[in-house]
């Protein structure tokens, strides 16, 4: 080994150079990965350098040796860390006790005083090497040469003095200086890294801003959705979002949620509107105005309220606001970096998110145009019944559109840029270009006109450009044939109508003539009519105190008439002579006489007088019953009565006996004559009707006289021969009248007699 | 026992002298009282008018009552017997020539005991008197009035 003391300086200076490169490398692994395990190897190499470093010693005695261990060791605490300090610390002491000699524990204490100095220093300051200044690395240095110098006093005593004034000198002035430079170049390696880092982000941003505004045409949705993609993966977060703002509401809408949050996560609808007053932390950042970091998420005094995120924990956060004319328009959030969230961070995904959203906003009103270009295209090409045509100043054909265009080009786009002389009829385009040319002075042209065999509405606006000159007319032509048609159809329908309307009128006119001739009519036969019925109740009435009047007055002259003869008859009858006697007689038969007739007529007045209660009789039981009577009335006749049985029949059962005591009497009275009368009743069908009979055995009459039958006070037989008033038959017809049904007879003379009668109805 | 008055109320002199010739001819001589119209009547059973100053003013023991009668009618005279408290019970016999029913089913209602139509022979009237007055005032009861 070399002796001199500037050649073992040298070696010593390169061996340190070489952990510049050790730095180099571990940093290259660090960024790359990110496990630990480096540290084994790199505390292995750095004890081998230290190592080294012992073998090219400066002997300042025989078993005293210097050498720069104590500059590596604090490096390595300073900038290496822990293990990989203790593991060469353990080799370097491992070796000095290996050398033995007088400074063997010196040499050892030194290893642990310069490690253990400078790791102490590291947690000191906290990592943060990279900002460490020149002087606090040269104060440490010093301090662990002190220290070094300090421990040489462990030796004997006379030795150490040697020995310090030996060696301090260049300990003091050399061992910090080379500490300083070395960690000098450690700073230099990690500042160079770092900006290799900064540098390599910035590009990654660059690209995602150009990958945004180059992002293809879609819904601005999916852009902002990209933009919040790439400002998690640009700021190394794990989920983010974008939220709307409204200035004037104060309202927070969500747009979207990072794609991570979405897949895991069932949000409540609730947290799509937030109002800014409610919103905590998320709406921070527009309080503030500006961006927001937050970094001690778990120990902050914000309102964490509408933070869903159950299962995603938030550690750190950081939002900026979506600013545009000074007005904030939403806000972008990220979460959960790895590491604290940095102010650069923030400026970067502020550029980028502004960025996003004006590429957005430029998409949507790009959008819009073009849909709303499309809309007009749409609605000129197929507007209906049309042409539409732009023209240039010289009449050069621009544009044409419209339903009926094909008149025009004949379906072919050729005629666009030529002149509308060369596009259509000569005769026409000269029309056109007539009466047209008013527009390019400013005016509007409205005009009707013939065109292509089709009646046409045209109307031609001036279109101006930018700079407001007339550059362009706009010609539509509406085809309004069809309108003419129906206008003239109109005409004709309002012509008709109009002439319909007259007739009508007069036939209303008519018709209410004739109404007002009815009602006219109608009043006049319901006067007649309550004249009629008054009189009829007045005649009713009178004939009813008439009847009322014969049947209290009428009879008591009788009775007077019958009463006095009889007295004259039982008490003067010795007075009287045979004919006297008779005469009385005759006066008593002539008032018993006038008294069957007025029952008879009143017989005949009540049938009129009386209610007519119609109900279901059985005819054969009521006619049985009166058979009977009439059989006691004529005791001297032998008589057979024939009834059928069980004819019922609908009729008042008070008229009907009257009826039945009429029409069997007579039949019995006119039969009397015969050794055995002969009556009966019976239903016969004539004529689709049913009619009741009944016949006799009788005289009959001749039917010359048939009408004077039921006529009253008419007989048709003398008094002596039948007796009787006349009133009966006459009776039975208005019985029979008033059910509404009919009665006829047929007879021959000593032939018996037959009445057909009818009640309205027989069952 | 007081005497049967008999009030016969009969505007026809013919038919009251042949009702008197058959009560005669029947052998019913009680006293026979006769007003001839309605309020006639009513002034006898109640003692007003020309029968004002009657002593005693008791009842009579029958009516026959007619029907058709100057003034106030018959059906007039029964209506006022019936709503008498004296007079309720007294037999009402209606004599008259009418048969029509309106006349029965009035009388009946009003509270007649008994309706007979004088018939016109002049036997049979007999017969019908004599019946009557043997039923009313021989057979029949009445509360002994007060």
């Amino acid at each position: 080994m070399n002796n001199s003391p500037l050649l073992g300086l040298i070696n010593n200076i390169a061996l340190l150079l070489a952990i510049g490169l050790l730095f180099d490398l571990t940093l290259y692994y660090r960024a790359t990965r990110n496990d630990g395990l480096y540290r084994i190897p790199l505390g292995i190499v750095t004890g081998g350098i230290g190592i080294l470093l012992m073998m090219t010693p400066w002997v300042f005695a025989e078993g005293i040796i210097f050498d720069t261990r104590s500059v590596l060791l604090t490096i390595s605490g300073l900038f290496f860390g822990l293990i990989p300090t203790l593991i060469a610390m353990a080799m370097t002491a491992a070796f000095r006790a290996y050398q033995g000699g007088a400074a063997m524990w010196t040499g050892i204490s030194v290893i642990i005083a310069s490690g253990g100095l400078s790791l102490l220093m590291r947690y000191r300051w906290k990592k943060d090497l990279i900002n460490l200044r020149i002087s606090q690395i040269y104060v440490l240095g010093l301090v662990v040469h002190l220290v070094m110098l300090a421990l040489m006093f462990l030796m004997p005593w006379q030795t150490a003095l040697e020995v310090v004034r030996r060696i301090t000198p260049s300990v003091m002035i050399f061992y910090p200086l080379a500490t300083t430079l070395l960690g000098m170049l450690m700073i230099q390696r990690l500042k160079r890294v770092e900006a290799t880092e900064e540098l390599q982000k910035n590009e990654t941003r660059l690209q995602s801003l150009v990958e945004i505004l180059q992002h293809p045409v879609g819904a601005e949705k999916s852009l902002l959705d990209f933009a919040l993609e790439k400002a998690i993966s640009l700021s190394d977060s794990k989920i983010g979002f974008i939220f709307f703002y409204n200035a004037e509401t104060e309202m927070l809408t969500l747009h979207s949620w990072s794609k991570i949050v979405r897949d895991e996560l069932v949000l409540p609808d609730q947290f799509t509107y937030t109002n800014l007053a409610d919103s905590g932390l998320w709406g921070e950042t527009v309080r503030r105005k500006e961006a927001f970091i937050l970094n001690d998420y778990s120990n902050t005094q914000l309102n964490k309220k509408g933070i869903p995120l159950g299962s995603i924990p938030i550690q750190r956060f950081l939002s900026v606001p979506i600013v545009v004319d000074d007005k904030i328009v939403g806000v972008l959030g990220v979460a959960n970096k790895e590491l604290a969230y940095e102010p650069a961070e923030a400026k970067q995904l502020t550029i980028l998110i502004n960025t996003a959203w004006v590429a957005s906003e430029r998409e949507r009103v790009e959008g819009q145009l073009y849909q709303s270009k499309l809309r007009y295209e749409t609605i000129i090409t197929n507007l209906p019944k049309s042409v539409v045509a732009i023209l240039d100043d010289h009449f050069n054909i621009e544009f044409i559109g419209g339903s009926e265009q094909f008149k025009i080009n004949g379906q072919s786009q050729d005629i666009i840029g030529k002149p509308l002389q060369e596009a259509i009829d000569i005769e026409f385009a000269r029309d056109w270009v007539d009466a047209l040319s008013p527009a390019l002075g400013g005016e509007t042209v409205q005009t009707e006109g013939e065109f292509f065999g089709s009646y046409y509405n045209m109307l031609a606006v001036p279109l101006r450009n930018s700079s407001g000159e007339i550059k362009n007319i706009l010609v539509l032509a509406m085809n309004i044939s069809e309108r003419r048609e129906n206008e003239e159809e109109l005409q004709r329908l309002l012509t008709f109508a109009e002439h319909s309307r007259i007739a009508l009128l007069s036939v209303i006119e008519d018709h209410k003539e004739a109404e007002e001739e009815i009602t006219r009519l109608n009043q006049q036969l319901e006067k007649r009519v309550l004249e009629r019925t008054t009189q009829l109740e007045q005649a009713n009435a009178e004939l009813e105190a008439f009847s009322y009047s014969v049947s209290h007055d009428l009879r008591a002259p009788l009775r007077a008439m019958d009463g006095f003869s009889s007295v004259i008859l039982a008490e003067y009858k010795d007075q009287l002579d045979q004919r006297g006697q008779h005469y009385l007689t005759r006066i008593q038969e002539a008032s018993k006489r006038m008294g069957l007739l007025i029952n008879d007529l009143l017989d005949l007045s009540r049938v009129s007088r009386t209610d007519l209660h119609k109900e279901e009789v059985n005819l054969s039981m009521l006619a049985t019953e009166v058979a009977s009577e009439v059989e006691r009335e004529f005791p001297d006749t032998k008589v057979e009565f024939e009834i059928e049985k069980d004819i019922l029949v609908l009729a008042d059962r008070n008229l009907l006996q009257i009826l039945l005591e009429n029409l069997l009497a007579n039949a019995v009275k006119f039969s009397s004559q015969n050794e055995i009368a002969q009556v009966s009743l019976g239903m016969v069908t004539h004529a689709d009707e049913i009619l009741l009979v009944i016949r006799d055995n009788g005289v009959g009459f001749n039917m010359e006289y048939v009408d004077k039958l039921f006529s009253p006070f008419q007989r048709l037989h003398g008094a002596t021969e039948f007796p009787g008033t006349g009133i009966g038959l006459a009776t039975v017809q208005r019985i029979v009248h008033r059910h509404g049904g009919k009665i006829w007879a047929e007879a021959q003379e000593n032939q018996g007699a037959a009445f057909f009668f009818t009640l309205g109805g027989v069952e | 026992m007081k005497e049967k008055i008999i009030l016969l109320v009969e505007d026809n002199p013919d038919d009251e002298e042949l009702t008197m010739m058959a009560l005669r001819q029947s052998k019913i001589l009680n006293q026979v009282i006769i007003a001839r119209d309605g309020v006639e009547a009513l002034d006898y059973l109640f003692c007003t008018g020309s029968h004002a100053q009657r002593s005693p003013c008791s009842p009579p023991q029958l009516i026959l009552l007619d029907l058709k009668l100057p003034k106030l009618n018959g059906l007039d005279v029964l209506a006022k017997i019936r709503a008498d408290e004296r007079l309720r019970f007294i037999p009402v016999v209606v004599m008259t020539s009418s048969s029509e029913e309106e006349d029965i089913i009035l009388s009946y209602q009003m509270g007649a005991n008994s309706y007979i139509r004088k018939p016109i022979e002049f036997h049979r009237f007999v017969d019908a008197v004599a019946q009557l007055g043997l039923y009313w005032l021989l057979i029949n009861e009445i509360p002994s009035l007060k």
